[in-house]
Order: C-alpha cells, then structure tokens, then sequence
C-alpha cells in the first residue's frame, strides 16, 4: 500500500507545525522528540532518578498486567493520540486485545492508563497541556507523579476532580487495571 | 537608629550572592526582584489571571481578618526569611501584634500564611525549593495556587502529608486565621 502523504502547508512549515505523519517519516537527527501540538519538543535526558521511579512503576505494572492477562505496558513508547499530537508518555497501558501483537510506528490505540514522572525542569503549563491532551484523547485514568514532593495526581476521565495520594496512600488500578495496588511510598524508594 | 548595610563584595557580586542585608543596596535590586538562597531573580511578569487570583486572596483574607482585627495581609510584600532569602510571597499573612503600625523596609517577622500563585511558567523544582524556603523557615501554613487546573495544595508545618483543595471544596483558615472559610471556586471566578 502505498501512502500518500500530506505535505506541510506554507504556513504549517513557517510556524513548524507538523502532522502525526510528517513526523513519523521526518528524518532521524539522533535525538528524540515528542510532537505536541504539532511542534517537535525535543525529549530532554531524563535525570538517573526520573528513570528509576519509572523503572519501579513500570515492573509492578508489569507483573500484575502479565499475570491477570490483563494488557500491555510500554515506556517511552510513542502514543498517536491524534493528527498533531504524538507524546511519549513515561510509562502506559494498553488494555489486552486492543493492539496487534505486532505492530509498526506508534500506538495507534488510546491509552487507558498514563503514567508521567514530572521533572524538575517541567513547568506547570507543560505538565497541564499534556494532561489536557490525554483526557480529550479518551485516557481513561492518570497518574501524574511529583518527584519532589514526593506525592501523586490521580485523573479520572470524567471526573473533574482530582485525588492527591501522600507517601502513605495506595496507588490503585481501579477498573482499569483491575486488582494493581501500589504502595505511593514504594515508587519513591531507592 | 542607623542600620549598618553590608556591601557585597566583588566576589559576592561576581557571583551573585548577596544576603538580605544588600537589599537596601542601590544595585542590582529593583523592585521586582526576590532573593532565593542569596541570588537576586527578577519576578516574571505577572499575567492579568495570576493578579486577579492574588487581589481575590488578599481582599477576602484582608477583609475577614480586618474585622477580626487578626493581622495583616500582603500583596507580594518583601518578606526577610532569612540571611539569603527574601522572597516576596503572592499573598502573606502575618498576626496581629506582631509587626508595628508603621515600619521601612521588608517584613521581618515570619508570615503565618503564605501563599503562592503558581505560574504557568513555573517549574516543578522553582516551585518545591520556594516551598522548603516556606516550610525550613517555620511558615505554619502555606496554600500553593494552580490556575490551570484550579485546585490548591495545602502544607502544613509538621505535617508531611499534602492536602489537595478541588474547586467545590474550602480553603480554611485553621488555627492561624481563625473561622475564615472561602470556597476554592470562587478564586478563580471572574
């Protein structure tokens, strides 16, 4: 099959906007990039710490999801959300039977959970803008952690309130990941 | 009575550190510029929405507490915590009968509530390290403002667990301005 690509509009190309499909066949530069309303943000090193809570998170999700039959857990993976956003959450789950086994280029399929470690560096408005995207996107539960202090936001789809857990509180997988409980003081443990 | 003003010294000035003594100190400080761990940083502009939450703030905390005659509040009032640090808080409440009628220069007594607006501009670690100045400095209560998402988080002094506001719940004044209640929402309306 042979895809016929939509080229960048003039204006597209002046404000550097690209589609979902520009930016899969953009050529490799060597560094990584998420496409977030259509520009490219570079994906800045993640910091040893960044990595090993995500490294936590990602091995309990893994074990259970595993276990239960329950879905796929990916991190760092791309996600096409929609035409101009294409982030790459740091960890997330797919529930089972909603991806091909194999697959090429990006998940095509709607998260149903998404899990972003925030950095020291990300601003309030980044971490918002994300968060916005993922919910319009159908994401149904979010877990959006604060290394620093060292508490969690939790986002319902549907639900416009948000649940903070402290150190002492359980991270849950709800009806999303059914029977996932994960003690919040856990993930921060070295 | 004269203060004796300790002048940076070349080398204090080469590398930006300074102590809260500099700030009557003709240069580098304006009045837009907060010392945090003895560096002078300008303030970022402020947006139209981050001023309004804060005239809110201060109108409802200033009008409650004037009746009760229960201190003082601040709009982004210079506030002299400690050697290297003066911040100026969005909004700073201080009891009554601890500071004068009348006094120059900054508030030099410690606010018992801070709050800060937090800017989408802001970053996780800028807004975590004003945060510890707050609470290392004994501040008893501190309300940190999100406008994008519109919810509140409340620290408490010896208290590590953080409290999450939602739009239908209530600030309360607690034991520091006592009976004072004011519903989230109504920071953010227009």
């Amino acid at each position: 099959m042979t895809a016929v690509i939509e080229r960048p509009t003039i204006e597209d190309v002046a404000a550097r906007r690209y589609t979902a499909e520009d930016f899969e066949t953009l050529p490799d530069d060597g560094k990584e990039y998420e496409l977030i309303d259509g520009e490219l943000v570079e994906m800045k090193g993640a910091s040893g710490r960044h990595s090993e809570v995500i490294s936590v998170i990602d091995t309990n999700l893994r074990a259970h999801a595993k276990t239960n039959k329950l879905g796929r857990v990916f991190v760092n993976a791309p996600v096409a959300l929609n035409d101009r956003d294409e982030p790459r959450p740091d960890v997330l789950f797919v529930a089972a039977g909603k991806l091909p086994d194999d697959f090429e280029g990006p998940i095509l399929a709607t998260p149903d959970l998404v899990v972003e470690v925030n950095s020291p560096s990300d601003t309030t408005k980044g971490i918002y803008d994300k968060l916005v995207k993922y919910r319009a996107a159908g994401v149904r539960l979010i877990w959006s952690v604060f290394l620093l202090e060292r508490y969690v936001l939790i986002y319902r789809l549907g639900n416009p309130k948000i649940q903070l857990l402290n150190l002492n509180d359980e991270l849950e997988g709800e009806d999303v990941i059914p029977g996932f409980k994960l003690k919040v003081s856990t993930i921060f443990e070295q | 009575m004269t203060a004796v003003i300790e002048r940076p010294t070349i080398e204090d000035v080469v590398a930006k550190k300074y102590t809260v003594a500099d700030t009557q100190a003709p240069a580098p400080v304006g009045d837009n510029y907060e010392l945090i761990n003895g560096v002078w940083i300008e303030m970022p502009g402020q947006s139209g929405i981050h001023s309004r939450i804060i005239t809110k703030l201060a109108r409802y905390i200033d009008t409650y507490a004037s009746v009760g005659k229960l201190g003082q509040t601040f709009s982004q009032g210079p506030v002299a915590l400690t050697t290297n640090n003066e911040p100026r808080p969005d909004v700073s409440f201080v009891a009554a009968g601890k500071l004068p009628d009348y006094f120059s220069g900054p508030i030099s007594v410690l606010p018992d509530l801070v709050i800060e607006v937090n800017s989408p501009s802001d970053t996780t670690e800028g807004i975590h390290d004003k945060l510890i100045m707050y609470r290392e400095a004994g501040v008893p209560l501190i309300w940190s403002v999100f406008m994008l998402d519109k919810y509140v988080l409340v620290h408490r002094l010896n208290d590590l667990n953080i409290q999450l506001l939602n739009l239908n719940d209530e600030l309360n004044g607690e034991d520091v301005i006592p009976g004072f209640k004011l519903k989230v929402s109504t920071i953010f309306e227009q």
